[in-house]
């Protein structure tokens, strides 16, 4: 009897551990279901992102084409020598040559003493045209090289600053974009072709100073090889550095009270900026990305287009590594040296 | 009137060419100066008042309207005014070797910002 009912028992314990077994079984399959439910669908935002992204860059790329185009086009008017001074009739041909094109809300020419050559209505303009002041000097003894600045600025149409030749003595033009930032390859064709003869290409810092390449990928660094450098600078300090063949470390240090100085003028000029991209002669690009916690990345490239996913995800990756913990970016200097 | 000495200072904080500024009346009266020591304000007045009457003048007669500001560019120093109300005006002075865009443009900010925040 003992047994029958030890049997049973035993029986009945077997069949509610199979049921639970089931169960968990059963469980088991739902959450994987879940998560490839969960999966799936970040798969798909994923496509849709990457798809709206890409209909996003052929329509920028449309719009540079076509501004390029129109620019060239004014570009390749009738062209006269280049004046042996900067007559306000001179210097009003570059704003003129610009305005009514689809990618141009108003463009102004300053002096280097910040006073504006040619008429504007734009009282923001004029006071964002006054940086040129600044921006002069900078780039004659800290930023030696650049001659071309890209403000970007939240809710406010982006600036493009370009230096003109030698004869107009240190004036700039200023752009204001309409939507989005005039492209500076654009405005250097019609630049040039506003007067026969009047090249100017300064030297660049940038291209004496390299560092060696590196026998493998630095880790501060994108690994797409998107940027040849990128730094990070808290307090006007550089407190992390690494290079693919880009700018020397002691290049970039030099630099950085220049860009500290140059981003304190802009917020005072132009209101606060979210990027600042300068562009040299040779096709080489910096931009100064300032983070939330009052750091700025600086990434160095070469080409005509910034790789913005790419500085996304290097903005995401320093944004981490929090300020008490700089020492952690410095390692991967250390790590990346003796490799 | 908005409160002078904050926006001096913020446009110090921006400008390092501005050392100070000063707000008065087409009677020499001074309503406020800031970063300008007793002599300095005296002589800005005694050149400001009746050089914005010459020129109010001036500008009318050759129909260039109301006068918006100007700038006195000295081998030293410079020193932009710009009218805020027909009656005040603000002066900003700036330090050794300042370039004239960036004082115009203050002057232009700060008469635009006090003419904003209304008289007191």
């Amino acid at each position: 009897m003992i047994e029958l009912i030890t049997i049973a028992a035993g029986v009945g314990m077997g069949a509610v551990g199979c049921g639970v077994g089931m169960l968990i079984g059963r469980r088991g399959e739902a959450r994987r279901a879940a998560l490839d439910l969960e999966d799936h669908r970040i798969d798909a935002d994923r496509a849709a992102e990457n798809h709206r992204r890409d209909v996003e860059a052929l329509s920028r790329a449309l719009d540079e084409l076509r501004g390029r185009a129109a620019i060239s086009l004014a570009g390749s008017l009738p062209r006269d020598a280049a004046p042996d001074r900067p007559t306000a009739r001179a210097l009003e041909r570059f704003p003129a040559r610009l305005r009514g094109l689809a990618t141009v809300d108003e463009a102004v020419v300053a002096q280097a003493d910040g006073l504006l050559a040619t008429p504007v209505d734009d009282a923001q303009l004029a006071r964002a045209a006054t940086l040129v002041a600044d921006l002069g000097p900078l780039c004659d003894m800290r930023l030696p090289g650049f001659i071309g600045l890209t403000v970007e600025r939240r809710g406010q149409d982006p600036l493009t600053y370009r230096l003109l030749p030698d004869w107009t003595g240190g004036a700039w033009l200023v752009v204001a974009g309409r939507g989005g930032p005039v492209n500076g390859l654009a405005l250097d064709t019609a630049i040039a072709g506003a007067f026969v003869g009047q090249n100017h290409v300064p030297p660049s810092q940038m291209l004496t100073g390299r560092a060696p390449p590196p026998a493998s990928t630095p880790s501060i660094l994108d690994m797409d090889g998107a940027f040849q450098a990128a730094a990070v600078v808290a307090d006007g300090e550089l407190v992390a550095y690494g290079a693919i063949g880009g700018p020397a470390r002691d290049v970039m240090a030099h630099m950085v009270p220049g860009l500290v100085a140059l981003a304190g003028r802009v917020r005072h000029w132009c209101g606060a900026p979210l990027t600042l991209r300068l562009d040299n002669p040779h096709g080489e690009w910096l931009v100064w990305s300032p983070l939330s916690d009052g750091r700025a990345l600086v990434v160095v490239g070469a080409g005509p287009v910034v790789d913005e996913l790419a500085l996304e995800r290097l903005r995401g990756r320093v944004r981490r590594i929090t300020t008490t913990s700089v020492v952690e970016v410095e390692d991967f200097q250390i790590e990346e040296q003796a490799s | 009137m908005a409160d002078l000495t904050a926006l001096v200072r913020e446009v110090v904080g921006g400008n390092p060419g501005v050392m100070g500024a000063l707000v008065f009346d087409d009677e020499g009266r001074v309503e406020a100066s800031v970063g300008t020591d007793d002599g300095m304000v005296e002589a800005a007045v005694a050149m400001c008042v009746p050089l914005r009457e010459m020129l109010e003048r001036a500008t009318a007669s050759l129909g260039c309207g109301e006068m918006r500001s100007t700038l006195v560019q000295g081998s030293k120093a410079t020193l932009a005014v710009s009218d805020i109300d027909g009656i005040q005006a603000v002066a900003v002075m700036g330090v050794e070797g300042a370039a004239p865009g960036p004082l115009l443009q203050d002057s232009v900010w700060l008469a635009r910002r006090l003419r904003d925040g209304g008289r007191r």
